[in-house]
């Protein structure tokens, strides 16, 4: 890449990343690079960038490499970096922040990841608690992934773990629903508020 | 009064943001002054020439130069109008206008104005300045170096060599410090001990060396030229001017279990013991805390044993007061402990995560494996090893947040010792930098790689045992590739601290410490081996991390400092200092509790008051020990105490000035 076309892509990228680090409380300059966030991982292996990775593309202000990554989705936000860290680089919650600003921007890198939360926060606002058993099967039909998980049901079902005729429902859903419908409405949750304008969304 | 003003451009330093000439063109306003000019550079040749033909030629009585900071050319200035003038030196000040002023300012109007108020002051200042004078006071020549590493030991060298007493005191038991464990030293490979343990006996056969070992500095007192230092050894348990140091006793200890300091734990030692066969003194002390004679009373086999009878199991410690004129410290360094920092890597849970300092004595012939590289665990030869560089160094979360200087190049003498020794092996250093700044120091990096170490850049994020040996795990940061190395040893490069009891030994010594807790030296580039406590200098890593030659090289320049001082054998007085009223005192001791020197005392003085004859109790200042901080003269509540070249009517004086 020449000199040009780093410097330009600096410029446009700096907004977003100012947008990102500062919802994140993270100063991309403590970073030296020393990759022991990576290496302790339990999902760099698998992911396309490395946590490191993801902060040297900020750094030169290559934003849209980042942007498209899978990493900050797969962040399982274990601590593990953060805690390893020799500069204390808020890792978990850069990655949070950089999912926030794709699902505000309507450019998720991972669809799946704001279905999941949206299908996650409609059954939290409808019934008080987690139905899972909805979860899952409007996360398959939604994101198309139809026959997902679907061989481990019979086990599922053989152990009692679904389809055992628990109560999937608070008695008195009203306080839960109105703290996650408030939680949703707010700006720059990704909520719904959000969600009309951009018409993508879900709250992480 | 006839006050003359010098305004200095420093070039462009000051002349780029305020317009000097305005400066002297105001200045002539002020009352009392006769003369103004500017001068390219005052502290040249040329510019103190023209100050001083200014000063005859109008005869000023009193001079003002508005220049840089005080620090940087007072005492240039003050020489010079000594020297070449009839004019008293401490009738001059110094207006700060290039740190204080154009340095700190970008508009050239405010830096003017304020340069013309910084002037204005300085000449209110002056006004009132009176005659000082200094005394010489006598210096004891006789040095107490404080630690006897390498640092300590070269230190007392040099100043012996000169013809100076020394005393070597050192709180182990023998000296020679980091250097003599270390097997062998970067780049050239000499090794440690063939070059440290000449030193050692040379220091021990010296004449003008005392060495005190298990000793430690009880307390200080005094100034420049006149420390009286209270030493406290300690028991030895064994009478040093009859042992002959066969080592008879030590073969015949019954306890024999103790873990070996000199080896870093990985041997055993008994409770009368020599730290190390080559220690000096080359014999043997009571360890008291592990001895059963001392504990229970059941044993004396080292007394029975012992030829000349020199084992004294009443032995006490001797506390012993001597006056130096000059003290070295020389206090070293530790390793930090990385077992209760590094939970990631085991906080020394497995064997086999060892320190670069345990290494050194595995590698080492004399040490506990002779010299074969095994692994602590099972004694094994390990064919992979990984090196871990900066464990606590750069690390602010868990550590330390500098660069303790060694590490990069021990590491790569570590990875070539352990593939010369072990040719079938495989060496991984996991870096983050590699710092090689030095002579002939990245070269020795590059053969390193040309042995086959292979340099892997990322943090190590964790070790965990698998099977019978260890897996580092990290990120290879140039590929981006996460990396599992099976290792059957880790050796960790662990940072430098401040040897422990820094900080009580600063306090006794009235010495500074940076943040990181090592000594701070009186300027980082032009006065770097000594504090600023005159009299009190630094060698070695108690004043910062640092390799052997950069150790040895600053103890040669303390010695030079020393000798220096003791050559002159006089020192001049600081004439700055606090001076009583005694008619306006009233004994009330506000001044004694404030006073950080000791220097000011309670006395009974006979006065004449209102024609009467009185006895009563005032306050006297020791000349010796004022350092003139001005303390006491704020805190005297009736104005009986005043600094001399900063009276409180000069001080007034300026405020006036400022406020007009």
């Amino acid at each position: 890449m020449d000199a040009c076309s780093e410097s330009d892509a600096r410029a446009q990228a700096g907004e977003a990343i100012a947008s990102i680090t500062e919802d994140a409380g993270v100063n991309l300059r403590d970073c030296y690079q020393c990759g022991k966030c990576s290496g302790g991982c339990p999902v760099a292996a698998g992911a396309d960038l490395t946590p490191r990775q993801v902060i040297r593309e900020l750094q030169l202000g290559r934003v849209d490499r980042v942007l498209g990554a899978r990493m900050p989705w797969l962040c399982v936000d274990c601590g593990v970096c953060l805690a390893r860290c020799p500069q204390s680089v808020d890792l978990p919650s850069l990655m949070e922040a950089i999912c926030r600003y794709e699902v505000d921007h309507g450019c998720a890198a991972v669809r799946e990841g704001p279905k999941f939360m949206d299908i996650f926060l409609d059954n939290l606002q409808r019934k008080g608690v987690s139905d899972e058993v909805n979860l899952a099967a409007r996360y398959n039909i939604e994101t198309g992934h139809l026959f997902q998980d679907v061989g481990g049901l019979p086990r599922m079902v053989g152990a009692g773990l679904i389809m055992s005729g628990g109560a999937h429902k608070l008695e008195d859903p009203s306080d839960v629903t109105r703290m996650v419908a408030r939680l949703r409405a707010a700006p720059g949750q990704g909520g719904a508020g959000d969600r009309e304008q951009q018409g993508n969304g879900g709250g992480r | 009064m006839r006050i003359g003003v010098f305004v200095c451009h420093c070039g462009s330093n000051i002349a780029g943001t305020v317009d000097v000439e305005r400066v002297a063109r105001e200045a002539l306003k002020l009352p009392g002054v006769v003369f103004s000019d500017t001068n390219k550079y005052t502290c040249s040749a040329p510019g103190q020439e023209s100050v001083c033909s200014a000063i005859k030629e109008n005869a000023l009585d009193r001079v003002v130069i508005a220049s840089c900071s005080p620090r940087m050319h007072e005492a240039t200035f003050r020489k010079m109008i000594a020297e070449k003038t009839d004019l008293n030196p401490y009738m001059l000040e110094i207006a700060n206008i290039r740190e204080q002023c154009s340095w700190v300012h970008k508009d050239r109007e405010q830096g003017t104005r304020k340069a013309c108020d910084l002037v204005a002051m300085a000449v209110a200042k002056v006004s009132c300045d009176r005659e000082l004078f200094t005394t010489n006071l006598p210096v004891e020549r006789r040095a107490l170096v404080i630690g006897g590493g390498i640092a300590g030991i070269q230190a007392a060298l040099d100043i012996a060599d000169a013809g100076f007493p020394v005393t070597l005191v050192e709180r182990e038991s023998s000296i020679g410090g980091k250097m003599v464990m270390l097997d062998k030293t970067f780049p050239t490979m000499d090794c440690s001990a063939c070059i440290c343990t000449p030193k050692m006996s040379e220091a021990a056969e010296n004449p003008n060396i005392e060495i005190k070992s298990l000793t430690e500095v009880e307390s200080v007192s005094g100034y420049i030229g006149s420390f009286d230092v209270t030493l406290r050894e300690k028991a030895k348990y064994v009478d040093y001017d009859v042992c002959t140091g066969c080592g008879l006793c030590e073969t015949k200890c019954p306890t024999k279990k103790i873990p070996s300091e000199f080896n870093q734990g990985l041997s055993t030692r008994t409770a009368i013991y020599k730290p190390f066969p080559q220690a000096v003194p080359s014999k043997p002390t009571i360890d008291a805390e592990h001895c059963k004679k001392l504990q229970s009373g059941k044993c004396g086999v080292c007394e029975k044993v012992c030829p000349t009878g020199a084992i004294r199991y009443d032995d006490v410690d001797r506390v012993t007061t001597q006056r130096y004129g000059a003290i070295v410290v020389a206090s070293g360094y530790e390793l930090i402990d990385w077992t209760g920092l590094y939970g990631e890597y085991g906080a020394g849970r497995y064997p086999d995560v060892i320190t670069g300092l345990q290494f050194e004595r595995i590698v080492n012939a004399s040490g506990p494996t002779e010299g074969h590289i095994l692994r602590p665990s099972d004694r094994t030869e390990p064919k992979t090893t990984v090196i871990v560089k900066c464990v606590g160094s750069r690390d602010p979360n868990k550590g330390v947040s500098y660069c303790s200087r060694a590490c990069c190049m021990y590491a790569a003498k570590h990875a070539h010792q352990y593939l010369d020794k072990v040719p079938d092996g495989t060496c991984y250093v996991f870096y983050m930098d590699v710092r090689c700044a030095g002579k002939g120091y990245d070269e020795f990096y590059m053969r390193t790689l040309q042995d086959g170490a292979i340099y892997v850049r990322g943090r190590v994020s964790k070790i965990y045992p698998e099977g019978d040996g260890l897996v580092c795990m990290g990120e290879d940061t140039l590929s981006g590739e996460i990396v599992r190395v099976k290792a059957d040893m880790v050796v960790l490069e662990t940072a430098m601290v401040p040897s422990r009891g820094s900080d009580v030994l600063a306090s006794k010594l009235n010495v500074q410490r940076g943040p990181e807790g090592f000594f701070t030296e009186a300027h980082p580039k032009l006065r770097p081996v000594e504090t600023n406590t005159a009299g009190v200098y630094l060698a070695g890593v108690a004043q910062g991390p640092k390799d052997i030659p950069d150790t040895v090289a600053q103890a040669g320049a303390v010695a030079s400092k020393v000798i220096g001082l003791f050559a002159r054998g006089q020192i001049e007085s600081n004439p700055m200092l606090s001076k009583v009223d005694v008619s306006r005192c009233s004994g009330c001791r506000a001044c004694v509790d404030v006073c950080p020197y000791g220097a000011l005392g309670l006395v009974q003085a006979n006065l004449r008051e209102n024609s009467r004859k009185v006895t009563r109790t005032v306050c006297q200042v020791n000349e010796g020990l004022c350092q003139g901080c001005g303390a006491c003269s704020v805190a005297c509540r009736s104005g009986a105490l005043d600094l001399l070249g900063f009276s409180d009517e000069g001080i007034m004086q300026e405020v006036e000035m400022l406020c007009q």
